[in-house]
C-alpha cells in the first residue's frame, strides 16, 4: 500500500512537472536584444485629457516625428473642427508635413468640435475600425501589413471613468490575438480597476505614467506574450505641455 | 386681463418647452431626416492638367463646400507625381478626414481612389472589384462608414469602373452592389462608372439605386459624355435636392458633380 502511495505521488509530481514544461501561456524567455524586431511607437500627449494643441504651432511635433524613425505615431486629443467657417485638422496637417498617413480614432461630437486621437503610419491602409463601445468611447483597430500580409494588429483605447471600462473590457479581450498591439490612455484614478479586469498572469500589461505629478492619465499597453514593451522614455516637446513617449515595442 | 396673462404663461412655457425637446430629443436627431451635399471628382491623372498641384483642386472644392466627397485617379508616391501623397495633401488644404485606397501598385507606389469627409470615418475598407477576361486593370471600391454629428452613420463609397465593355463594368457594378446593399443603412456611392445612362451596367445593374444626378454629361471638361454618377440607397428614403455639373474646370479631364441630397 505504501509503494503505491509512493507510486502515485510520483506519477502526480511528474505529471505536475510535464505540465509546467508544456506551458503555452508562460512568458518566452527575453532575448538579450538584436534577435527580435523592435517596433519603435511615439506617443504624444498632456496626458490630462485636454486637447494636445492650444494653438496652430504644430513646429516642435512636427520636428520631432521628422527627426525619429516611428513606426506608429499616436496624437493623443488631436481633435478637429468640422464647422465650414473654422474647419480645422490638425491630425491631418501634421500628417502632411510629415509624409505620413494619418487615421483618426473617433471618440465623441463636442458641438463644431470632433474628439479624438490621431494615428500616423508610413504606409497606406487597406481596413480600419472605430468600434463605439460606450458614450465617448470607442475600440479602434488599424491592420498594419508587411509584404501583404497583417504584421501588427494595432489598437487603442481611451478610458476616462469607470463605465468606459466595464464596457471596453470585453471588447478589448475578444479582440486580442497574437498580433494585437494595444497602446491606450486611462484615468489614473482607473488604474487598479484597469489592473484587476486584466490580470498580469493572463495578460501581459504595462502601465506608464507621466513624469509630471499634475497629469491625471496613464498609458497602457496590453499586448499578447508574442510581444514586450522593452523601453519606454518620456520627453518634453516645445515648451507647452506636451510630452513625446518613445515605446520599444518588441516582437518576440 | 388674469386670463390674457395666464394664457401668455402657458403659451411661454410651451414653447419653451417645444424648444428643450426638440434640442435634447438624441432619438429624434438619429433617426430624422438629414441633409449632405456629395461631391464627386475624376482629378485626371492625379491632377496631371495642374503639374500635380492640389491647390487648384482645393480652391475649386471650397466654393462649393461639400461634406463628403469620391475622387477617382489619384497617386500615392507614384514617380510621376514626384512621390506626394495627393490624398492626404488635399485633405490637409481643405481640412478634411482624407483616406486613400489602393487600386494597383504603380510607377513606385501607388495608385487608387479616395474618399474626404468634413466627419470622421468609423470604419473604411478597400475592396477588389473582380477582373473578367479582357479587364485593362485591377478596379477596387473604397467604402467608409462615417459617423455625423446627429449620431447617425452613413456608409459611403467611392468607386472607377473599368472601361473596357459594358459586360464587365456590369459584373463590376454587381460586385458592387453585393458590398454596399446588405442592408438599410443610407449609403451613397460617387464615380467614374465608365458607362453612359443607357449601358446595361447604369440602366439595369444599378436599378436598385436612386440617381441623384440627371443625364447632363460629366466628360471631359467641356462635357459631351455622362460618365460620372451620385447614387444613394435606399431608393425610396432619399431625394436629390439640387445637383450641377462644375464644367470648364480646366483641371481635369472630368467635371466634378455635386448633389445635396436628403435621407428620410
Amino acid at each position: 500500500m505504501r509503494k503505491i502511495n509512493i507510486l502515485i505521488l510520483l506519477a502526480v509530481g511528474f505529471s505536475i512537472f510535464a505540465s509546467c514544461g508544456k506551458e503555452d501561456d508562460s512568458p518566452p524567455d527575453l532575448p538579450d536584444g538584436g534577435k527580435h524586431i523592435t517596433y519603435p511607437i511615439q506617443l504624444y500627449s498632456r496626458l490630462n485629457n485636454s486637447q494636445l494643441f492650444n494653438t496652430d504651432d504644430f513646429a516642435a511635433v512636427i520636428g520631432r516625428i521628422r527627426s525619429s524613425q516611428s513606426y506608429l505615431t499616436i496624437l493623443h486629443r488631436i481633435d478637429a473642427v468640422y464647422n465650414l467657417s473654422e474647419i480645422r485638422n490638425p491630425m491631418v496637417s501634421i500628417a502632411e508635413e510629415t509624409v505620413k498617413i494619418p487615421v483618426f480614432i473617433w471618440n465623441r461630437y463636442a458641438g463644431t468640435r470632433v474628439e479624438g486621437s490621431g494615428i500616423l503610419v508610413g504606409q497606406t491602409i487597406g481596413e480600419m475600425r472605430n468600434i463605439p463601445t460606450s458614450d465617448g468611447c470607442s475600440y479602434f483597430s488599424l491592420p498594419l501589413m508587411a509584404n501583404e500580409s497583417i504584421n501588427m494588429n494595432f489598437a487603442s483605447i481611451t478610458f476616462e471613468n469607470e463605465n468606459q471600462l466595464a464596457a471596453g473590457v470585453a471588447t478589448i479581450k475578444e479582440k486580442l490575438d497574437d498580433k494585437t498591439v494595444l497602446v491606450g490612455i486611462a484615468g489614473k484614478i482607473l488604474q487598479e480597476k484597469l489592473k484587476s479586469a486584466f490580470p498580469e498572469n493572463d495578460y501581459p500589461i504595462e502601465i506608464i505614467e507621466g513624469k509630471d505629478e499634475k497629469t491625471n492619465q496613464i498609458i497602457f499597453v496590453i499586448t499578447s506574450r508574442k510581444w514586450a514593451v522593452r523601453e519606454h522614455k518620456e520627453a518634453p516637446v516645445g515648451a507647452d505641455g506636451i510630452s513625446c513617449f518613445d515605446l520599444e515595442i518588441e516582437k518576440l | 386681463m388674469i386670463n390674457h396673462r395666464w394664457s401668455n404663461f402657458y403659451k411661454t412655457t410651451l414653447l419653451i418647452l417645444t424648444c428643450f425637446l426638440l434640442a435634447f430629443n438624441k432619438s429624434d436627431a438619429q433617426t430624422g431626416p438629414f441633409h449632405l451635399k456629395v461631391m464627386s471628382f475624376n482629378v485626371c491623372r492625379s491632377g496631371e492638367l495642374t503639374g500635380y498641384s492640389v491647390a487648384p483642386f482645393a480652391n475649386l472644392i471650397r466654393q462649393y463646400q461639400p461634406d463628403i466627397i469620391a475622387l477617382q485617379e489619384l497617386d500615392y508616391k507614384t514617380t510621376r507625381n514626384t512621390g506626394i501623397d495627393f490624398t492626404t495633401k488635399l485633405g490637409a488644404a481643405l481640412g478634411m478626414f482624407p483616406v486613400f485606397g489602393r487600386t494597383i501598385y504603380y510607377q513606385g507606389g501607388e495608385y487608387g481612389i479616395a474618399v474626404l469627409s468634413r466627419f470622421p470615418f468609423l470604419s473604411v475598407k478597400t475592396e477588389p472589384l473582380p477582373s473578367p477576361a479582357g479587364t485593362k486593370e485591377q478596379r477596387a471600391v473604397l467604402i467608409t462608414e462615417i459617423r455625423l454629428p446627429s449620431g447617425r452613420d452613413i456608409r459611403f463609397a467611392s468607386t472607377h469602373l473599368d472601361h473596357s465593355t459594358d459586360a464587365i463594368g456590369s459584373v463590376m457594378a454587381g460586385a458592387l452592389n453585393n458590398f454596399l446593399l446588405k442592408d438599410n443603412r443610407p449609403t451613397i456611392v460617387g464615380g467614374d462608372f465608365n458607362a453612359q445612362p443607357e449601358s446595361g451596367t447604369i440602366a439595369n445593374v444599378m436599378q436598385p439605386w436612386n440617381r441623384f444626378c440627371n443625364n447632363d454629361p460629366t466628360a471631359p471638361d467641356n462635357p459631351t459624355k455622362k460618365i460620372d454618377y451620385l447614387f444613394g440607397y435606399p431608393k425610396e428614403k432619399c431625394r436629390t435636392i439640387s445637383y450641377q455639373v462644375i464644367a470648364g474646370t480646366g483641371i481635369s479631364d472630368h467635371c466634378p458633380i455635386v448633389a445635396e441630397v436628403e435621407f428620410e
